[in-house]
């Protein structure tokens, strides 16, 4: 079977490493070596959100969630609107995207639901500070919703079916693959702010670096036509650059030199976590780690959610052994 | 060139020639185009058709077989473009893999590559719309409606109206198994609106000259997108006018449908609910059995239409026909014949699930019901031991029985079962047929009587009932 076709999810919460797959779900320790709880899942994880206390398993196929306590393992099985696809836990409560509903949902620790409308194709979902914001990918629009009153304060036309979205504390970056460009919109405007070309189907991107205030932030992208990993930076912040009417210092800069491929298959996912960077090929389930001279396989026929980066290493799910395993240990 | 996936309505049909199935045709356009053009899509549609047309004929295996080469098709495109980094070709290739796996009922692998698919081509409607295929073969309307929206907001910035028509088919399709009828009727009235208004009065005119008919799920071509969508269109606005009790409006639809296509087999069971006359209804069902003679709906609304007094079919010469017999024979309980009839048909069509399963229902009704049909079985299927028969030959058993007619009487019933005398045989005393009487007997073997099962008896006494 395709990697890709394999449910099984994984989370690095603070208590440890969750797994969900073939309907359970099990805590590991950090060393991956034991097995704190199991409990009962859902048929087809796609995503786990977690909390310093909770943790939900969604299936967007299902259209179910299941709400565990991460100390106990114990958990509530609960139906949803059509297809979740990604939450966020914020002071206590989830707030969950519903794709095919349109709509994000608040739900308490309480069980209270509330519900707001979305605009077509909500595709991601993204907390800075104490708002959400939500990118719609036909509507081609950015919501910007508070948590209390829970609604819609404002949105921001920006275009449509970007593939991924980023966000820092001020701005939020959008993905094209169609056109090769990153969007930016300024969080506290909530107005487009620029735009730049980067790699030639840009797919997926990660912040490489925060940047202060002598140097600038750095966006990974994962462009899978060109097998490539494009570093994006820019001498001063995107917001800071663009406010003063001119792009000083972007540059898109494909790792190695010349037309060189940096990794043998398309890779369309990075992952970026302290020092170590990595990147997965869904269509082989092959997962790399990379530096900025080289690339090297960790792992094949890796689910796409079947890993996750920590603070203690990279964790994979072994699905031939049935087994966790972690990679790039600090021990 | 135009490659449109109209979702899987199962709903095939082709020339007007009446001792042809309606999906004959298709049948063999799809086997040639499979044969002669080695390109994907060709490979592709030509498989994911013909797995279709051999679904509206139950026949799943070979259905379950051509999806699975589908299934490989993508699988090999997307390998290759994803090698070759053509990244809107491995989406499209992965879309179809996803409606492949969807036919072939693996829920969770259609989803994920469905998911995959959009990822990269989130811009395409052509995309959505083969999502909400996808969806809509695993029976997860919501999201069909919803992939199926976006397909219609992506399209109606484009100028294609036929591609507009086209997702705005599936919103119709998908939101009816949600109940929401009032809007896909507007939807299918505005869908075939626009497809006999002027805008498409030139590719009308390409249909009329090259006379195509063809109806597929997958359709290459405008023309076949063309036929096809007015097709399913028309049908899915009749069912929702017959659903809600508006008859005049359904037959019109449907007449409309058969206006274009005389054998169109959904639009002719549709007739037969619909008919007004005995005569018409008669006229439907044979015209509806020759379209499709594998329609499970079809057979049993014929079989609870049928009675005995019906005068048999005599010696049909369309499978339709045969099928009919068959269904006649049952009725008569003349399971022999009916048996004969089915295996005859299960020699040409050897793989035919609704053929199979009448078969079944034959033998499960000769040898299940009584002890005496167990027995019948038995003899015919030679599974009695020499103990048994010999323990059998010594038995006599006493039944309620009335004969058929007579003195002298040959032919009864006991119970339902139907038995028969070597020869016509007169009791002492005055007994008349018609009555229930005491009869002794021995039970020689298994015999037929009017084509049904039926017990060969050795009477030994017979008497009236006490």
């Amino acid at each position: 079977m395709t990697p890709l076709l394999l449910a099984v999810v994984l989370a690095v919460s603070d208590r440890g490493v969750l797994v969900a797959h073939d309907g359970s779900i099990e805590m590991f320790d950090r060393t991956a070596t034991n097995r704190i709880w199991s409990g009962e899942g859902l048929p087809t994880p796609s995503r786990i959100v977690t909390s310093n206390q909770q943790a939900v398993i969604i299936d967007p196929l299902a259209s179910q969630i299941r709400m565990i306590d991460l100390a106990s393992g114990r958990g509530t099985t609960l139906r949803t609107g059509e297809t979740p696809i990604d939450g966020t836990f914020l002071n206590g409560r989830l707030y969950l995207l519903e794709r095919d509903a349109r709509a994000l949902e608040r739900i308490g620790a309480d069980g209270a639901r509330a519900s707001i409308p979305l605009a077509a194709d909500p595709a991601f979902v993204r907390q800075a500070g104490d708002r959400i914001y939500v990118y719609s990918r036909t509507a081609g629009v950015i919501q910007e919703i508070t948590t209390s009153p829970f609604e819609v304060r404002r949105t921001v036309a920006v275009a449509p079916f970007a593939s991924d979205l980023e966000l820092d504390a001020k701005n939020a970056y959008l993905v094209f693959p169609r056109g090769g460009k990153i969007r930016i919109v300024s969080l506290a405007t909530m107005k487009n702010s620029g735009s730049f070309d980067v790699g030639a189907v840009p797919v997926d991107a990660a912040f490489a670096s925060r940047g202060t205030a002598l140097t600038a932030r750095t966006l990974a992208v994962a462009d899978p036509s060109a097998k490539r990993v494009w570093m994006v930076q820019g001498a001063e912040s995107f917001a800071q650059a663009f406010a003063r009417g001119f792009l000083r210092g972007l540059i898109g800069l494909g790792l190695y030199g010349g037309g060189a491929s940096q990794f043998p298959t398309g890779i369309d996912r990075v992952i970026v976590s302290r020092s170590r960077s990595y990147a997965y090929d869904s269509s082989s389930g092959t997962l790399y780690r990379f530096t900025k001279s080289s690339s090297s396989i960790v792992a094949k026929n890796v689910a796409p959610e079947g890993f996750a980066v920590g603070a203690d290493g990279l964790y994979v799910w072994d699905n031939a052994v049935r087994r966790l395993q972690r990679f790039d240990s600090n021990d | 060139m135009r490659f449109s996936v109209l979702g899987s309505l199962f709903l095939v049909g082709a020339l007007s020639a009446q001792t042809r199935i309606a999906s004959d045709f298709e049948i063999r356009q799809m086997e040639e185009q499979i044969e002669k053009s080695n390109d994907f899509f060709s490979q592709l549609s030509g498989h994911l058709n013909l797995g279709d047309l051999r679904m509206t004929r139950n026949e799943k295996a070979i259905a379950r077989i051509e999806y699975a080469k589908a299934l490989e098709e993508a699988n090999i495109e997307r390998l290759n473009a994803r090698r070759a980094s053509e990244l809107t070709r491995y989406a499209t290739a992965t879309s179809y893999a996803a409606l492949a796996q969807a036919k072939l009922g693996n829920a969770t692998e259609a989803f994920a590559l469905s998911e995959e698919a959009i990822r990269y081509t989130s811009d395409s409607a052509k995309s959505w719309n083969l999502y909400a295929s996808a969806m809509t073969e695993l029976g997860k309307p919501a999201k069909a409606a919803s992939a199926a929206r976006n397909a219609v907001a992506i399209a109606s910035r484009e100028n294609d109206k036929l591609d507009l028509a086209i997702y705005k088919y599936s919103v119709a399709s998908s939101i009816l198994d949600l109940n929401q009828t009032d809007e896909a009727e507007k939807l299918l009235v505005d869908v075939v609106t626009s497809l006999r208004s002027p805008a498409f009065k030139s590719l009308r005119r390409d249909v009329e000259r090259t006379e195509s008919f063809e109806i597929y799920s997958t359709a290459r071509g405008e023309q076949s997108a063309y036929i096809s969508l007015l097709n399913r269109s028309q049908l899915r606005l009749a069912r929702l006018y017959e659903d809600r009790g508006d008859l005049m409006r359904a037959r019109q639809q449907y007449a409309n449908v058969l206006a274009d296509r005389s054998d169109d087999p959904t639009a002719l069971a549709a007739m037969v609910r619909l008919s007004s006359s005995p005569q018409e209804r008669d006229r439907y069902y044979a015209a509806a059995f020759d379209a499709n003679p594998f329609s499970l709906w079809l057979i049993r609304d014929y079989q609870r239409h049928l009675s005995g007094e019906q005068t048999l079919l005599s010696a049909p010469d369309t499978t339709g026909g045969k099928v009919r017999l068959a269904l006649q024979q049952m009725q008569r309980n003349q399971l022999i014949a009916a048996r004969q009839t089915i295996d005859e048909l299960l020699k040409k069509f050897p793989n035919n699930d609704t053929l199979q399963l009448l078969g079944r229902e034959i033998d499960a009704r000769r040898s299940g019901g009584s002890d005496l049909r167990a027995l019948i079985a038995a003899f015919n299927n030679n599974t009695l031991t020499a103990a048994q028969r010999t323990e059998l030959d010594q038995k006599t058993f006493t039944s309620e029985v009335v004969f058929d007619a007579g003195p002298p009487f040959e032919t009864g019933r006991i119970d339902d079962v139907p038995f028969r005398f070597s020869e016509p045989m007169t009791f002492n005393g005055a007994f008349m047929s018609g009555v229930p009487l005491r009869l002794t007997y021995r039970i020689l073997g298994a015999s037929q009587l009017n084509g049904a099962d039926a017990l060969l008896l050795e009477p030994v006494r017979l008497e009236p009932l006490r």
